[in-house]
């Protein structure tokens, strides 16, 4: 027999074969089971929600311990004193600089807008020359001390990798080819943004360099990217100023890291023409508005789209259209519709 | 044991490529062998500014091809591509 008591603790599949025999007391406890679990799932949900609501990106770093492991140990989180380790506090200050320029300037509340903790892993790896976003928290490397030195210790490789998280967030550009080389971009055009913010420089005195501050004394080059004159930041610089360089390759997922150089002297040039406040603004609402296999011309559709939007709600100069239109044909880009 | 390395992508975007011979004990050998016939993880779609390892070692005559990203590499291929990055 099945008593409704014995019956609350019998597996549903059990539950299911006797209701199916005929049992009405078993048949009524499934759907009770049945209710309370899916009643269960809705309050999980609303939790999961709540606190995705209340979140406000709060810092915690990790101390990888020169393992190739992430979330070894617990350095920092937020709120908490400074610690020994200097590295773990860059990586607390600059994930907060960086955190707090996109809430002040845009009120995005951190990287997905809905206050998601900002993870960080500090010394990972051995000698480890990178730097990388993978979907959920940022990783550094120490370097080899040879060719690069501490990946964590550049607001801009900061300010890059969390973009990378951003972007996650609002355009999701795929990671290859055209979209993929967008992606880069926009991680180093905020790297850009912010290092000129955090160093209080003006765009005439700033260097529009990626990465001059972690390479090392053997590294051939000044620098990992330049936005003003792409292909000329280290011998190694592959990276192309216009459309007829182009690289079709199929290295680096398509070029993501070398054809981003087009964009990025594009945004330079438009930068020069309206200035840096008006393009972040810019550039930030056309992130907003682009989609996951968008190509350099959607680029140059929405941002021209998004600039006239921004000129008749007058937050930016009424000449931005046009320098960003002059901009991009500068480097190649055309609207086939123009 | 031949060995081409190719480390793509990262932040900085530089490739790295190691090529040349290593000579590996019985034991290095068998361990390096035997961690490259695991089911690797699927590779993690959300990295970005990840390396990219793209293996190839050749032992006698056998060619073995692999391609690794951050999150599948196995340990053992790692200590091997560590040891010759340190050479
Ligand atoms: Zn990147």
């Amino acid at each position: 027999m099945c008593h409704k008591f014995q019956c609350s603790i019998v597996p549903p599949y059990i539950l299911e074969q006797l209701a199916k025999q005929g049992s009405n007391s078993c048949k009524r406890t499934l759907i009770e089971t049945q209710r309370i679990a899916k009643s269960r799932n809705i309050a999980l949900n609303n939790l999961l929600q709540r606190t995705d609501e209340v979140g406000t990106g709060n810092r915690i770093v990790y101390d990888c311990l020169n393992e190739y492991r992430q979330k070894v140990k617990k350095a920092r989180s937020e709120g908490e004193d400074k610690v020994a380790d200097a590295t773990a506090n860059l990586a607390y200050d600059y994930s907060g600089y960086v955190r707090n320029y996109f809430k002040e300037t845009f009120q995005l509340n951190s990287l997905d807008g809905k206050g998601m903790p900002i993870i960080s892993n500090v010394h990972y790896g051995k000698a480890y020359n990178n730097a990388f976003w993978d979907g959920d928290e940022i990783t550094y490397g120490d370097g080899d001390d040879v060719q690069f030195s501490n990946f964590a210790a550049g607001i801009d490789v900061v300010a890059h990798e969390l973009t990378h998280g951003i972007t996650q967030f609002l355009g999701n550009l795929e990671y290859k080819g055209q979209p993929g080389a967008l992606n880069e971009h926009f991680s180093d055009v905020f790297a850009t943004i912010i290092k000129q913010k955090f160093l209080a420089q003006d765009i005439s005195e700033a260097n529009w360099l990626i990465g001059d501050t972690v390479v090392a004394e053997g590294f051939p080059g000044k620098a990992i990217r330049s936005m003003s004159a792409p292909g000329t930041a280290n011998e190694f610089d592959s990276q192309p100023d216009h459309m007829d360089n182009y690289y079709t390759g199929s290295s680096d997922n398509y070029g993501v890291h070398i054809n981003s150089g087009i964009p990025n002297r594009a945004f330079y040039l438009s930068c020069m023409a309206i200035g840096i406040d008006d393009c972040a603004l810019i550039w930030f609402q056309t992130l907003n508005q682009l989609w996951r296999t968008a190509d350099f011309r959607d680029m140059l559709e929405v941002i021209t789209k998004v600039a006239n939007e921004l000129m008749e709600e007058g937050k930016v100069c009424d000449t931005a259209d046009n320098a960003i239109l002059e901009s991009f044909s500068m480097v190649g880009i055309n609207n086939p519709a123009v | 044991m031949k060995y081409e390395i190719n480390i793509e992508g990262g932040f900085t975007g530089i490739p790295k490529t190691y090529k040349g011979e290593q000579s590996l004990n019985n034991e290095e050998k068998t361990k390096l062998l035997l961690s490259l016939q695991k089911t690797f993880a699927d590779e993690n779609t959300k990295t970005r500014d990840g390396f990219n390892y793209k293996l190839k070692l050749t032992d006698h005559e056998i060619v073995y091809n692999f391609e690794f990203d951050e999150f599948n590499i196995p340990k053992e291929v790692r200590m091997f591509i560590e040891s010759i990055i340190k050479k």
